[in-house]
């Protein structure tokens, strides 16, 4: 789905065809449901908070400013909702790991059982690794080397200016291997 | 979603890519290279099954008042395409309609004989034995006696004035010697100026022209 596909399904819904959300909610479904993972303390919360960010951005639709790109405005709508969950609950919050512990013993893996469950390990030290760092570090890696966006999408999700956000994904980058080698600074505290 | 590659995520497309552009030359780069292919790999979850039916039952239609709707048609960015091949001709095209507006455009009638509209001869003389200078004023030269003085004819009693005037009515009098206004005798229609003089008035045709 390019901008002018988003851009025609907003102007379906605010012609009052509800219907048409849904296409923009099954092409950002996963993204905001990982990031939620990342930041709620179980899969029910992660999925409340998904379905919250995408009613709040349906009501807010008009506010969308046409001709920019969804996924970074909804992004940021998501992150917002997550915040402020967070906060609330603070002692509970346990990130939710996209790994099952049950996968990394191998037994579901078809092949190379071997070099599945390494791959898994390393994904579980990474996951570990990402999340000491601050959020808007995690986000802004994951934003760029995961779900591929441009540098003015994810200064526009985390509400940065392009040369912050550059520099987040900078120094997320080196504070991410300092925490995944075990550099000498050691891993780095996580705040929100 | 949109991607702006740079050298290093190239280099993590494959194993074998780092070597072969020869970019990868110390162990801190290739740490970044193998964080980056990881983060790219690492597993998500999927979405609950039923989350969209869930959101949208929870929708209401929306009704955008209509200058809202306005509003963001005007915001909306548009994209302009063209062929140059086309422009050359949609150019002279333009150039040609100007061109011609400007020439027979509205106004061009108005202007006293100074555009490019056509012109028609007309003689006016008056017989004035004393006069030292005489002069053809009127609504054609802006009642200016300096711009059309007459001539005497071979009897210095006949002064002559040939001028080239637009088409339509024209007022005019005769300015003897600076100061004494003195209307055509021979105009068969005057109009009075609001002084207590009169103009004579006339009718130039397009088809004919006039000796006065």
């Amino acid at each position: 789905m390019d901008g002018n596909d988003e851009q025609s399904c907003i102007d379906r819904v605010l012609r009052g065809e509800v219907n048409a959300f849904g296409t923009l909610v099954e092409r950002y479904q996963k993204p905001i449901f990982n990031l939620m993972c990342r930041m709620a303390g179980s899969p029910d919360s992660a999925a409340d908070l998904t379905q919250e960010t995408f009613i709040r951005a349906y009501q807010k639709l008009e506010l969308f400013h046409p001709g920019k790109r969804f996924f970074p405005w909804l992004y940021s709508i998501g992150l917002n909702l997550a915040r402020d969950f967070a906060r609330k609950n603070t002692r509970d919050l346990k990130t939710e790991s996209a790994l099952d512990p049950e996968s990394i013993s191998g037994c579901n893996y078809p092949g190379d059982q071997h070099d599945s469950m390494c791959a898994s390990l390393e994904f579980v030290r990474l996951e570990k690794a990402l999340n000491e760092l601050p959020l808007i570090y995690r986000e802004a890696l994951i934003l760029r080397y995961h779900d591929e966006c441009s540098m003015r999408d994810i200064a526009e999700a985390l509400s940065l200016s392009l040369s912050a956000a550059k520099m987040r994904v900078h120094r997320g980058l080196e504070m991410l291997r300092k925490n995944y080698t075990g550099g000498i600074h050691g891993p780095q505290k996580r705040s929100i | 979603m949109d991607r702006k590659k740079d050298p290093f995520e190239q280099l993590a497309q494959g194993p074998s890519a780092k070597f072969e552009n020869g970019l990868c030359e110390n162990s801190e780069n290739q740490e970044f290279l193998a964080l980056k292919r990881l983060i790219h790999s690492m597993p998500e979850k999927e979405a609950p099954a039923g989350l969209t039916e869930s959101i949208l039952s929870s929708l209401e239609p929306k009704t955008v008042p209509g200058w809202l709707r306005v509003y963001r048609w005007a915001l909306r960015p548009r994209t302009v395409t063209f062929q140059p091949l086309k422009l050359v001709p949609a150019a002279m095209v333009l150039v040609l309609g100007l061109a011609l507006a400007i020439q027979f455009g509205p106004g061009q009638e108005d202007r006293g004989g100074t555009g490019h509209e056509e012109l028609i001869p007309v003689t006016f003389t008056l017989s004035y034995p004393r006069a030292g200078v005489v002069s053809v004023v009127g609504s054609f030269n802006q009642w200016n006696p300096a711009s059309h003085k007459m001539h005497q004819l071979g009897n210095r009693n006949t002064w002559v004035l040939e001028l080239r005037l637009p088409a339509g009515r024209h007022e005019y009098a005769f300015l003897v010697d600076g100061k004494a206004v003195v209307a055509d005798q021979s105009s068969p229609f005057y109009q009075s100026d609001g002084f207590g003089n009169r103009n004579s008035v006339l009718f130039v045709n397009r088809d004919e022209p006039a000796n006065i």
